[in-house]
């Protein structure tokens, strides 16, 4: 069996055992929609557009706090990290797949929030760069969690740690895609820091594929 | 009959904590051995290192004539652990083909008839009894007819039907194919009527190695 049929074997598991946590999925998918709506009521519309395309970032962060306790933690709180470990396949696959999972995630509340910041926060329909720097921000979220997440799995204070891990290294991406955001909203170009994006992209998948395999190999 | 699995002075720490000292045994194709000793005597531990979970702090192990944490390895061996490694969330079924792709081998009629799970194919596994998510793990571990069998604790929370099923037909029939079983347990009534190598374990030590 191949590499590609591992990953998507794994992807297809944690997909399955997520949907079938039916509360949790609710509670991720229903929070940006009782935040947005919230924020429609609440604030002027002077101030709308600028308020609700930073809404994303809480937003995010909050999918990334929720990952991070499911991604590895889960497997290790049900016993079903050795089963992870016994399983002939490259600590390297296990990571990307758990990335993936991830990044399906972060990206599809991420999108959710977009279109009910149309509907509920006064948005105008977002452009196209607003969706690229929604994506790199969400893979650069997906990498951060699944990295989080196995660095605090057998750590006993996790949940206090958890909040912090993620707020320090989100930092870089999140800072990029505010002043992305910020400048497409005062209609100038983001070709830096659509640039910049990619390359932490990049480093942040070379940085967790490396120390995710190693972590996972290590007991 | 070659090694199978071969330990020259292995110790492991947990901590400052010895739990194996230097163990050193050899373990030939084709047989059962039962590793017994108390609570806190190495059992376990040394299952974990042999299967790839735990790294040894010091020694050489050989498992399958591939040196510790090779991958080949896990392609050719079956664990159960002392807890059920399954997916509450996912059927039986599930569970068996999820396990089972990894291995590009097909959930096997025989060990799912003589353990029964059939009859319980379509169920959540976190709605079965424990002595079920052993029954379920088993299956899980010998689906690929893996060469080594490593059981931590097999009998514990299973009936006696179970017992005698794993100890009089499951167990017996794999090493007549040469394939070899290794069952940490604090009890070894079980498996009394077959052939077999007792290794007992004490503080991390081995004191007995007896043919039985």
């Amino acid at each position: 069996m191949s590499s590609l049929n591992h990953l998507l074997t794994l992807l297809r598991k944690d997909l399955t055992v997520e949907i079938r946590r039916s509360q949790e999925i609710l509670v991720v998918f229903m929070f940006p929609l009782a935040v947005i709506i919230g924020l429609g009521f609440m604030v002027s519309t002077m101030y709308a557009g600028f308020l609700a395309y930073h809404l994303i970032w809480p937003l995010m962060l909050f999918e990334a706090v929720f990952l991070t306790t499911t991604i590895f933690m889960r497997e290790v709180e049900k016993g079903t990290m050795n089963g992870i470990k016994l399983l002939p396949c490259s600590p390297v696959v296990v990571c990307i797949a758990k990335s993936i999972y991830a990044f399906i995630f972060t990206l599809s509340t991420s999108i959710e929030a977009l279109i009910l910041l149309v509907f509920f926060g006064r948005l105008h329909p977002p452009s196209i760069q607003v969706y690229y720097i929604v994506l790199l921000v969400s893979i650069n979220i997906a990498l951060i969690s699944t990295f989080s997440s196995v660095l605090t799995m057998y750590s006993e204070g996790k949940f206090i740690i958890i909040p912090f891990i993620i707020t320090l290294l989100s930092i870089p991406s999140i800072s990029l895609g505010a002043i992305g955001l910020q400048k497409i909203l005062l209609n100038i170009a983001i070709d830096n820091e659509l640039k910049t994006l990619i390359t932490t992209t990049i480093i942040t998948v070379l940085i967790n594929t490396l120390l995710i395999s190693l972590e996972i190999e290590e007991e | 009959m070659g090694n199978i699995v071969e330990t020259v002075s292995l110790w492991k720490a947990y901590g400052s904590v010895w739990a194996l000292r230097n163990v050193s045994i050899s373990i030939n194709s084709g047989c059962l051995v039962l590793v017994l000793g108390p609570n806190g005597a190495g059992k376990s531990t040394l299952i974990k290192i042999l299967c790839g979970l735990l790294k040894p702090t010091k020694g050489v192990v050989r498992v399958l004539g591939f040196k510790h944490g090779c991958r080949e390895i896990k392609r050719r061996i079956g664990v159960v652990l002392h807890e059920p490694i399954l997916y509450g969330e996912l059927t039986v079924l599930e569970n068996l083909v999820f396990y089972s792709s990894f291995y590009n081998s097909k959930v096997d009629d025989w060990v799912v008839r003589v353990l029964g799970i059939d009859t319980v194919f379509r169920e959540r596994v976190d709605r079965l009894s424990y002595g079920w998510r052993k029954k379920v793990d088993l299956a899980r571990a010998l689906i690929h007819s893996p060469n080594l069998l490593l059981l931590d604790e097999p009998f514990s929370g299973l009936d006696e039907s179970t017992c005698e099923t794993i100890s009089k037909q499951i167990i017996p029939a794999f090493i007549e194919n040469g394939r070899t079983v290794v069952i940490a347990s604090h009890i070894g009534e079980y498996v009394n009527h077959i052939p077999h190598v007792e290794i007992m374990l004490a503080n991390g030590e081995v004191r007995i190695i007896r043919d039985m």
